[in-house]
C-alpha cells in the first residue's frame, strides 16, 4: 500500500502543477479573456472520457475472449469513470460555450457525438443494474461496450468530418494551434488528469474486489445456515 | 467574465470530489461488512 500513497501524493502534486500552470503561467487568451482557462480542463476531462471508454472497449473484448471477471471489472470501473470525465466535459464545454457563443448548447456534431456517448455509457451503467445473473451481465455489458466504442473515433473526428463550430485544437499533422505557454499548460492538465484517472480506477478495482469478497462470504453464510434447514 | 470560468472550476472539482466521496464512503461500507460477516461466520456454531 507503500507505493499507492506515494502514487496518490504524486498525483496529487501534478494537480496542483497543472492549477498553477492554468491559472498562473499561461497568459488569458486575446479574445476570449480568462475564460478561456477552462479550455485546460474541458479538454483534459474529455480526453480522459475517451481513454477511459478505449480501456472499457479492450476489457470488453478481453473478457468475451477469455472470459475472466477480472476483465469484466476493469470494464466496469473504467464505464463508471468515463462517465464522470465525460459529464465534466460536457459541462465545462456548456459554461465555456455560453461565453463564447453566447448559448449553454448547440446541436453541432461534436456537442451531439459526446452527447451521445454520454448517454450511451450512462445506459451500460444501467443496464448492468437490470441483469441480475453474472455471467449474463458481463457478456451483455461486453457486448454493448463494443458496440458503444464506435461513437467514440466519431467524437474524436466529428469537428474535421462535418461542418463544425467547435475550435480545431490539434490541427491536422499534429500541430496545436496555441502559444507554447499555453501548450505546456494544456499537457500539464492531460497529464494530471490522466494520473487521477489511473488513481480512480484502482480505487474502484480495489471497490469490485471487495465486492467480490462479500459475495463470496455472503454465499458461505448462505450454505450454512441453509444446512440448519 | 470570470464568472464562467470560476463555474467551470467548480464543476470539475465538485464532481471529482463527490466522485471521490462516494468511492471511499462505499468501500468503507463494504469493508464494514465484510469484517461483521467474517466474523459471524468465524465465531456462530456450526448447524
Amino acid at each position: 500500500m507503500r507505493w499507492r500513497t506515494a502514487f496518490t501524493w504524486l498525483v496529487f502534486l501534478s494537480v496542483e502543477i497543472s492549477l498553477f500552470l492554468a491559472f498562473l503561467y499561461a497568459p488569458p487568451d486575446v479574445v476570449l479573456g480568462e475564460t478561456q482557462r477552462i479550455f485546460y480542463f474541458h479538454v483534459a476531462s474529455a480526453w480522459n472520457g475517451l481513454l477511459a471508454f478505449t480501456v472499457v472497449f479492450v476489457a470488453a473484448v478481453a473478457y468475451l475472449m477469455k472470459r475472466t471477471p477480472e476483465w469484466d471489472r476493469l470494464a466496469l470501473a473504467s464505464t463508471e469513470i468515463g462517465v464522470v470525465f465525460i459529464t465534466m466535459g460536457v459541462v465545462t464545454g456548456s459554461i465555456w460555450a455560453r461565453f463564447a457563443w453566447g448559448v449553454w448548447w448547440e446541436w453541432e456534431p461534436r456537442l451531439t457525438s459526446s452527447f451521445v456517448l454520454w448517454l450511451m455509457y450512462v445506459t451500460l451503467l444501467v443496464l448492468r443494474n437490470l441483469v441480475e445473473d453474472p455471467d449474463r451481465r458481463a457478456r451483455l455489458s461486453a457486448v454493448f461496450g463494443i458496440v458503444a466504442f464506435v461513437d467514440v473515433p466519431v467524437v474524436f473526428m466529428s469537428i474535421r468530418w462535418w461542418r463544425s463550430v467547435h475550435p480545431v485544437v490539434v490541427e491536422a499533422g499534429g500541430k496545436l494551434n496555441l502559444e507554447p505557454p499555453m501548450v505546456l499548460a494544456l499537457v500539464a492538465s492531460v497529464i494530471s488528469f490522466t494520473l487521477l484517472y489511473l488513481l480512480l480506477l484502482m480505487e474502484r478495482l480495489t471497490i469490485s474486489k471487495l465486492e467480490a469478497d462479500l459475495a463470496d462470504i455472503k454465499r458461505t453464510w448462505k450454505e450454512r445456515t441453509s444446512g440448519v434447514e | 467574465m470570470t464568472l464562467y470560468l470560476f463555474l467551470g472550476y467548480t464543476a470539475v472539482w465538485t464532481a471529482l470530489f463527490l466522485y471521490l466521496l462516494h468511492l471511499s464512503g462505499r468501500a468503507r461500507h463494504l469493508e464494514l461488512q465484510i469484517s461483521w460477516l467474517r466474523e459471524r461466520v468465524k465465531t456462530e456454531p456450526r448447524p
